[in-house]
């Protein structure tokens, strides 16, 4: 008897194990559009992808989506809660759930779901846009929608393969109340011994947003390389891959500061007691705080004349969940996120300095209340020298860059 | 039949039919029916994941195709395993890290809070009472409470921060070594740690019944004799399991080696572990935390060697106990208020360091006329932290704290009752395999880090599969994952809380014809009782703020407080979230205080 039950307890086991193994995907039959057949259904019957029109009636939108009475959307970022407020108040009768989570376990969550076929999100936000090519968009987990009336406010590059609403920046900051003029304007200066411990950059291996611009160094080496050769005025020369490689290490052998996010930066450098000026590498979204005295009373500024580049701009995409529970209605909130070409609206948490809107008709500046230079300085972007992400070569080299950051730390 | 025909084949299988034969008959019994609903449970929350876990660290992930290009998702590859274990820099040097900050740890902390549960448990010292609440009070907080404190405190500008406490006060720069890196790592760790030990022990001292001790005394031992001999053995078990428990949590943390750690270039694996999830590395991840299992599967072994030769430490015998407390005599006071004052400093500051932050207006201004109740009950505006109101009139945050509790109750009982059916049968089928397998099990979520558990959970219950219900999006599912995580914690007390309840009591119930129901119900739980309870408080406090386990499992109707956090964090409202979690550690504070005052009124009436 006590045999068996100890069987019964094992085939209870492999019966229970065994689909958790079964392998993910069956083989499916192709559409004429290169999607799976039951994709392209779905793409068609709530008028995605190729089947997307060309005109909508938002009037007509809004009903159906009222049919369906709710939206849910996984956010990088916790502004989402006041977009979702002012939804609720411009589409009364539709619920917001705005999950917000940090970028790397929006696209953990969402992948996992998608992967089990759980049909929860409506709608995707976050970063870290090659990661959310190669995981959800390639794997037709997401889609991009571009709302018609946008399709002029928005390039063709914009569109595809995932839709480009914002941007966000990692850039370099001083302290411009300690120093006349900008600190340094190579960026292999910051390598030399004045520097030493006076460079805060957030752990790259913490903090994806300082990771991707690290990446960036040896995606764009060439650049790096030159810049190098006219501070230093001798031929490159190095044992690591490239002079973004070899940029990192020198930076690393110069003892900069480490803190574990770029977030604690501005309190650092940005008070007006400090005996000497640091630089550090932030977000663009921390410009909202400068001068703010609710903030502590912090002055920075963003270095403008560095070369190679400022720092760089990444995508923040958001697309439609694959079979999405309300699809009408996350096509209305989607919309809603774009806001007015006044940056208000839906957009308005995001019409920041050190934030730029994907769509390219508004024309004025953010404004900010204690630091209005910071906002001129950072606006238009086409003015600024920094690189744009190149967000699928980023990706493809984040294993690389970070081993070997997590090998000289 | 079978087991004659193995008994037949050769010698060794003669050992082994009749060791066999040994675990089958004890199998049979009572013990082997509370082990078998043991193994069940262990097998659905934690061998299950286990096993969904070493899948998952050896096949190919989405991510890996770009080191894997020619590889398809799902493949099995030894690709992780191998890139973990031939690496110095990602495994082998915070491995060693790791060592030192968790051994250097440990030992404090033992040291700490043997001494504090001794004075406590076994002394007339005064003020017990309020040096035993600030005993538990670190537990309540955020680890990272405790390290924020310190960096406020002796930060300066030479370690490139601003000017802290004490440097603005006393001109006094701490060197570099004693701001950033392992030393505050241990001792922020210490502090935050050793109630566990402290908890842990009391109980099993509060259970020493000093008749045996005066015998010895009257017998002529010695004081130093009779620790070695009676005190020491008795509380050895819970001195080690708690130390094993403390080793591995201070392994496990992420918050303090990551603020005070990373600025002096000092990595553990918690980091590491951490980093690897971040950047779509899970199977990595998965690979650090299987080889942190197979590590502490040893230490279970080594410390199950030590304690399981030993006969028995049976103390509750038949008849009652009563204890003996020690004197200190003319400095009693003197000592109890040193113990205060010592424990107040080290403790209560930094918590009011972290509710006054929540009453400044502007954040960094210590002045008095900074303060302000707006974070508390304000209504939004605008202007400050992106118009978020006042934490105690946003209806999300008492929706987040009835979760909070639910959560927190349900998994805080479960836990305590399964840690009774856990000690139970570890210590009545000692020295054997089950034993060993149950203790072994029991102990491997500790070791698994939180996100990475709450990822195996949601693929494994995110599909319906036979015998497992699809929990996805249920409020189930959050206490279910509460539950295993914090299985280790019931198993180290209620397998010491057995330890010291004789096996003659149940017998002679048994003798009487009393079930197993009943057995429980009168004899096993009261005797084991203050072990239980420590456990579920344990499990109780550790629950309500909690976070990252939760963070992918959580959906829209079952959010839990914590996760608020997150929001304030993001949008950078320090004092927001400093009011949030003063909020929780009273939320924790107020539950546990619950639980502990119906216990013990229930106690009176039963």
């Amino acid at each position: 008897m006590r045999r068996l039950s100890l069987l019964f307890i094992i085939a209870v086991m492999v019966v229970a194990i065994g689909p958790v193994f079964g392998g993910g995907q069956s083989e499916s039959e192709m559409g004429e559009h290169g999607y799976p057949v039951e994709v392209e259904q779905w793409l068609k019957e709530v008028k995605l992808g190729p089947w997307a029109e060309s005109e909508i009636d938002y009037d007509e939108l809004y009903e159906a989506a009222l049919e369906e009475g709710s939206v849910t959307i996984y956010a990088g970022t916790s502004r989402m809660g006041r977009v979702g407020e002012s939804f609720e108040a411009k589409y009364p009768g539709i619920k917001v759930e705005a999950d917000m989570m940090s970028t790397s376990e929006v696209i953990e969550k969402y992948a996992r779901e998608a992967e089990a076929g759980m049909r929860r999100a409506d709608l995707v936000q976050a970063s870290q846009a090659g990661r959310q090519k190669a995981l959800l968009y390639d794997r037709n987990h997401l889609f991009p929608w571009t709302p018609p009336d946008l399709a002029n406010a928005l390039s063709e590059e914009q569109k595809e393969p995932f839709l480009h609403w914002r941007y966000g920046s990692r850039q370099w900051i001083y302290n411009d109340n300690l120093t006349d003029g900008e600190p340094f304007t190579n960026i292999w200066e910051l390598t030399e011994p004045k520097w030493a411990e006076r460079v805060i950059v957030g752990d790259p291996r913490q903090d994806g947003g300082t990771l991707d611009y690290f990446i960036l160094m040896t995606v764009n080496h060439e650049d790096m390389q030159e810049a190098y050769e006219a501070y230093f005025g001798k031929p490159f020369s190095s044992d690591t891959p490239n002079a973004g490689y070899e940029w990192i290490k020198q930076l690393f052998e110069n003892d900069p500061t480490f803190v574990k996010s770029e977030r604690d930066i501005p309190a650092i450098l940005g008070k007006s007691d400090r005996d000497e000026t640091m630089v550090g590498l932030i977000a663009g979204s921390r410009f909202r705080d400068v001068g703010d005295p609710n903030e502590g009373d912090l002055r920075f500024f963003p270095t403008l004349n560095t070369k190679p580049s400022i720092g760089c701009i990444s995508i923040y995409p958001v697309g439609i969940a694959y079979e999405s529970p309300h699809p009408n209605a996350a096509k209305l909130f989607l919309r809603h996120l774009f806001g007015d070409d006044q940056g208000g609206g839906g957009y308005e948490p995001f019409f920041v300095p050190g934030n730029w809107p994907g769509r390219n008709d508004i024309e004025s500046a953010p404004e900010i209340e204690y630091a209005p230079d910071v906002a001129d300085a950072l606006w238009p972007l086409e003015e600024l020298n920094f690189w744009l992400m190149d967000e699928e070569e980023v990706y493809a080299r984040q294993s690389d860059v970070l081993d070997f950051i997590t090998e000289i730390f | 039949m079978n087991t004659h025909s193995i008994s037949t084949s050769q010698g060794s299988g003669t050992k082994l039919s009749w060791k066999l034969k040994r675990s089958l008959r004890r199998l049979g019994s009572t013990e082997g029916l509370v082990a078998l609903f043991v193994i069940i449970i262990l097998i659905y929350f934690i061998v299950l994941p286990l096993i969904f876990i070493v899948y998952e660290s050896l096949s190919v992930t989405v991510d890996d195709l770009r080191k894997l290009p020619h590889a398809s998702v799902g493949d099995l590859t030894l690709h992780h395993w191998i890139r973990t274990f031939t690496s110095w820099s990602r495994f082998f040097k915070p491995l060693l890290n790791t060592f030192i900050v968790g051994g250097g740890a440990t030992i404090a902390i033992t040291i700490m809070g043997l001494s504090l549960s001794w004075v406590v448990a076994l002394t007339d010292l005064r003020f017990k009472r309020v040096i035993g609440f600030l005993c538990v009070l670190p537990y309540l907080m955020p680890s990272w409470a405790f390290a924020m404190a310190w960096i406020e405190v002796f930060k300066h500008q030479g370690v490139g921060r601003s000017t802290g406490f004490l440097t603005y006060y006393t001109g006094i720069q701490a060197p570099d070594w004693f701001v950033f890196g392992p030393l505050p790592i241990i001792i922020v760790s210490t502090l935050h740690y050793f109630p566990f030990l402290y908890l842990m022990v009391k109980a099993s001292l509060e259970n020493i019944d000093s008749q045996l001790e005066e015998s010895a005394e009257l017998l002529g031992a010695s004081r130093f004799l009779i620790l070695k001999k009676i005190t020491m053995p008795i509380v050895a078990p819970a001195i080690l399991s708690a130390a094993v428990l403390a080793f591995s949590r201070v392994m496990g943390t992420f918050a303090t080696p990551a603020l005070l750690g990373a600025p002096a270039r000092f990595t553990v694996l918690s980091t590491q572990i951490y980093s690897l999830t971040r950047f779509g590395r899970m199977s990595e991840a998965f690979s650090i935390a299987l080889a942190l299992i197979a590590f502490s599967a040893i230490v279970i072994y080594i410390n199950n060697r030590f304690i399981g030769t030993r006969k028995s430490f049976a103390t509750i015998g038949g008849k009652g106990t009563k204890q003996n407390l020690f004197r200190f005599g003319k400095a009693r006071t003197p000592i109890s208020l040193v113990i205060l004052i010592l424990m107040f400093i080290l403790i209560i500051l930094p918590l009011l360091l972290l509710a006054y932050s929540s009453f400044m207006r502007v954040v960094g201004d210590w002045n008095l006329s900074n303060f302000s109740l707006h974070w508390w009950i304000g209504a939004g505006d605008p202007k400050l932290a992106e118009g978020e109101s006042g934490i105690l009139v946003n209806p999300a945050i008492w929706r987040g704290a009835f979760n909070t509790i639910r959560v927190a109750l349900v998994a805080g009982l479960m836990c305590g009752v399964f840690g009774l059916f856990i000690g139970y049968s570890v210590v009545r089928l000692r020295g054997t395999k089950v034993a060993y397998i149950i203790d072994s099990i029991g102990f491997i979520p500790i070791v698994i880090p939180s996100i990475a558990f709450g990822a195996v959970y949601l693929s494994l219950y995110a599909i319906p599969r036979p015998f497992l219900p699809m929990l996805y999006g249920t409020f189930m599912l959050l206490v279910f994952a509460a539950f295993a995580k914090r299985i280790p914690y019931t198993t180290r007390t209620g397998v010491s809380a057995m330890h010291q309840i004789g096996v003659e009591l149940e017998e002679a119930a048994k003798l009487m014809g009393a079930g197993l129901v009943l057995r429980f119900r009168k004899i096993i739980y009261p005797l084991a009782r203050p072990g239980v309870i420590a456990g579920i408080l344990l499990v109780i406090t550790t629950t309500v703020r909690e976070l990252s386990l939760f963070i992918l499992l959580m959906t829209p109707g079952n959010r839990v407080l914590t996760v608020q956090s997150l929001t304030y964090s993001e949008i950078g409202a320090q004092q927001l979230s400093n009011a949030l979690m003063t909020f929780i550690i009273l939320l924790s504070l107020v539950l546990a205080g619950t639980v502990k005052t119906l216990e013990s009124k229930s106690k009176r009436k039963g």
